[in-house]
C-alpha cells in the first residue's frame, strides 16, 4: 500500500492545495465546500433530501452485492467559517438480509472464540441499513485565492452482530471516525479542489473487533457543461490496511447533474468504478446510481455585525 | 534533550524576515501620470486605466503635451508612482498593460511622476463593443482580463458599454448589485473569448437565470448542491435574464 501512496504523497506536498476530501462517504452522499466568503457574512441553515438507487454498491471499499435503494437527509449549518452536519440515510437491499449469525457452542466465556472459528466474515460489509454521520468541519482561507477545510466526523451505521452471543461485548453498529482535509484553489475564473482523508472504520458488530483504515488521496477534475448539465469528473486513490493483506483501491467517478429550475431538484447520473482487490473475489465494480436532490429547507440570515 | 538536524522554525522566520525587508519595495508617492507612445498615434487626449488598483480612479484622461509623444495628467491623489500597471485607450483601440517608472520631478510637491511607455504593436481589428443589460437595470460592475492587464471598473448602471473589447482574447467578468471586490474569479458572470459558457455572443445573446447559476455551479468546482442553493442566493434577487449585445 505504502509503495503507492508514498509518490501520491509527494505528489501532495508538490500541489499542496490543489488535492483534498476523501469520499468515504456514499456516493449519494452531497459533500459540500462553501467557500465561507461566498456566504457573505450570512448563517445558513439548509436541509437536503435525496431519494434515489444505486447498482454493483460499495460501502468504504466494501461491495455490498447487491442493488440498493437509498432516503438521505443531510442537514447542514455553515456559520462563518463552521459547517455542521448531520446526516441520516436508509439504504434498503433488493435480497432479504442475509443472516451473520454463526453456530456457537455456549460453554461460558469460550462461545466468541468458538463461534469466530466457525465463520470468519469480518470482510464482508454490514448489510444495507440506518447510518447517522455527524460532521464538524473549519475553513481557513490563504490568501485571495486558497480555500482550505478542516474536517472531523463520526458515523454509526446498523450492523447484525456476527453472533448470538451478545455476552461477547457485540453491538449492533458498527463505528466509523474519519479525519480530512479539503482544498479549493481559485486559477482563471475557475476553482479547483482535492483532498486527502483518513478514515477508522471499527466493526464493533464481530467478535475480533476487526478495525479498517484507510488513507484517500482524491481530486476534483475542471467540471464541464454538457447541455444544460454539468459533469464533475473525480479521481480517487486508496489505501486500506486491517486484518488482510494491504490493498490500493482506485475509485474514478462521473457525475452528471442537471437541475430542474422550476422545481429546484438537481437530478444526477452517477458513475464510479471501483478497481482493487476488494475481497470477493472480483477486481472491478461497475457502480451506478441515479438520484435526485431537494433543499427541503433553506434558511439565511445576516450576523449582527454585517 | 531532542536533537534535530533542523533549526527551529523561528530562525527561518527571522532569516526571512531579514531578507525580506531590504527587498521591500520603497513609496514614492506621485500625483502626476505620464504617458509615452512609440509615434503610433497622435490623439488630443487619451483615457489611461490603472490595473487592480482601488487607489485610483478607474480610469481618467491625460492631455498631450504639444507636438510631443507624452500625455499627462495630475490626478490630484497622491499614490505610490513605482510598479503601478495601467493600460491605454485612444481612436478605438488599445495598448497592452505597463509597469510605471518612477521619474524624477522639479518645483513639485511630490518629487516624482509615474510614467508609462508602451510600444505600438500593429493590433489586428478585432475590437468590438459589448453592452450588458439586465431585465431590473441592476447596476453593475465589471472586471476585463486581457493577461496581464486586470481593469476594474466602478459600479455603472445599467446597460453598461464596455468599448475596445479584444473579442477573442479577453475575458469580462460582470457582478450585479453591490460593488463587485477584486476577487472578480469568483463575480456573478463571466465573458471568455466572445462567448458565455460556450456559446459565442452573435449579435445579441440573452441569458437566464438558470443559465448563469449553473455556469456558477462549473466554475465553482467541486461546491455541491449547498454551494449551488448559496450561490443562487447571492445573485441578486431581481436577475431574471441578461443581454448581451455585441457590435463590430
Amino acid at each position: 500500500m505504502m509503495r503507492v501512496l508514498r509518490p501520491l504523497f509527494a505528489l501532495l506536498s508538490l500541489t499542496a492545495g490543489l488535492t483534498a476530501n476523501a469520499q468515504q462517504l456514499d456516493l449519494f452522499d452531497p459533500d459540500d465546500f462553501v467557500d465561507p466568503r461566498d456566504l457573505r457574512g450570512r448563517t445558513v441553515f439548509i436541509s437536503r433530501l435525496v431519494v434515489g438507487a444505486s447498482g454493483d454498491s460499495v460501502d468504504q471499499n466494501r461491495p455490498l452485492g447487491q442493488d440498493v435503494a437509498f432516503v438521505h437527509l443531510a442537514n447542514s449549518l455553515y456559520w462563518s467559517r463552521f459547517q455542521l452536519d448531520y446526516k441520516h440515510s436508509e439504504t434498503h437491499g433488493e435480497n432479504p438480509k442475509p443472516s451473520r449469525e454463526t453456530p456457537c457452542f455456549e460453554k461460558g466465556n469460550a462461545a466468541a472464540r468458538i463461534c469466530a472459528e466457525a465463520r470468519i466474515d469480518e470482510g464482508q460489509p454490514p448489510e444495507p441499513g440506518a447510518k447517522n454521520l455527524m460532521q464538524v468541519s473549519w475553513y481557513q482561507t490563504l490568501g485571495q485565492r486558497v480555500t482550505v477545510r478542516y474536517r472531523v466526523a463520526y458515523a454509526r451505521q446498523d450492523a447484525v452482530p456476527e453472533t448470538v452471543a451478545y455476552g461477547a461485548g457485540l453491538k449492533d453498529y458498527d463505528d466509523t471516525r474519519m479525519a480530512q482535509i479539503d482544498a479549493g484553489v481559485r486559477v482563471g475564473g475557475r476553482t479547483l479542489s482535492g483532498y486527502v482523508g483518513y478514515t477508522e472504520l471499527t466493526r464493533l458488530s464481530t467478535i475480533d473487533q476487526v478495525q479498517q483504515q484507510t488513507i484517500t488521496l482524491g481530486a476534483f477534475l475542471p467540471l464541464y457543461q454538457v447541455a444544460r448539465g454539468i459533469l464533475t469528473p473525480r479521481l480517487q486513490i486508496s489505501g486500506i490496511a486491517d486484518t488482510g493483506p494491504a490493498i490500493d483501491v482506485v475509485n474514478p467517478s462521473l457525475d452528471f447533474s442537471w437541475t430542474i429550475p422550476r422545481a429546484g431538484v438537481n437530478v444526477h447520473a452517477i458513475y464510479s468504478p471501483v478497481y482493487g482487490d476488494l475481497g470477493d473475489g472480483t477486481r472491478l465494480k461497475h457502480q451506478v446510481a441515479v438520484y435526485a436532490d431537494y433543499a427541503i429547507l433553506v434558511l439565511p440570515w445576516r450576523s449582527k455585525r454585517d | 534533550m531532542k536533537s534535530s538536524r533542523f533549526p527551529p522554525l523561528g530562525y527561518f522566520l527571522a532569516m526571512i524576515g531579514m531578507l525580506a525587508t531590504p527587498l521591500a519595495a520603497e513609496s514614492y508617492t506621485a500625483t502626476i501620470v505620464q504617458i509615452v507612445l512609440d509615434r503610433c498615434g497622435a490623439p488630443p487626449t487619451l483615457v489611461v486605466i490603472p490595473n487592480e488598483d482601488e487607489e485610483l480612479p478607474s480610469e481618467f484622461e491625460a492631455e498631450r503635451l504639444g507636438k510631443s509623444f507624452t500625455w499627462q495628467v495630475d490626478t490630484h491623489q497622491p499614490f505610490n508612482a513605482e510598479g503601478r500597471v495601467a493600460s491605454v485607450r485612444f481612436e478605438g483601440g488599445r495598448t497592452g498593460c505597463d509597469k510605471s517608472l518612477r521619474v524624477p520631478l522639479e518645483d513639485s510637491t511630490y518629487p516624482w511622476l509615474a510614467q508609462f511607455r508602451f510600444k505600438c504593436d500593429p493590433l489586428e481589428p478585432l475590437w468590438r463593443s459589448l453592452t450588458i443589460d439586465n431585465n431590473a437595470a441592476v447596476p453593475m460592475s465589471t472586471v476585463r482580463d486581457l493577461a496581464p492587464c486586470k481593469e476594474k471598473s466602478l459600479q455603472s448602471k445599467a446597460p453598461s458599454q464596455l468599448t475596445s473589447v479584444a473579442w477573442e482574447k479577453e475575458k469580462i467578468y460582470v457582478h450585479f448589485g453591490s460593488p463587485g471586490k477584486l476577487l472578480f474569479d469568483s463575480y456573478d458572470m463571466e465573458i471568455k473569448n466572445g462567448k458565455f459558457a460556450g456559446t459565442p455572443i452573435d449579435g445579441k445573446l440573452t441569458v437566464k437565470r438558470a443559465d448563469l447559476i449553473r455556469d456558477l455551479d462549473r466554475r465553482g468546482g467541486r461546491g455541491g448542491a449547498n454551494a449551488g442553493t448559496i450561490q443562487n442566493g447571492n445573485l441578486h434577487r431581481k436577475i431574471v435574464t441578461v443581454t448581451l449585445r455585441n457590435v463590430q
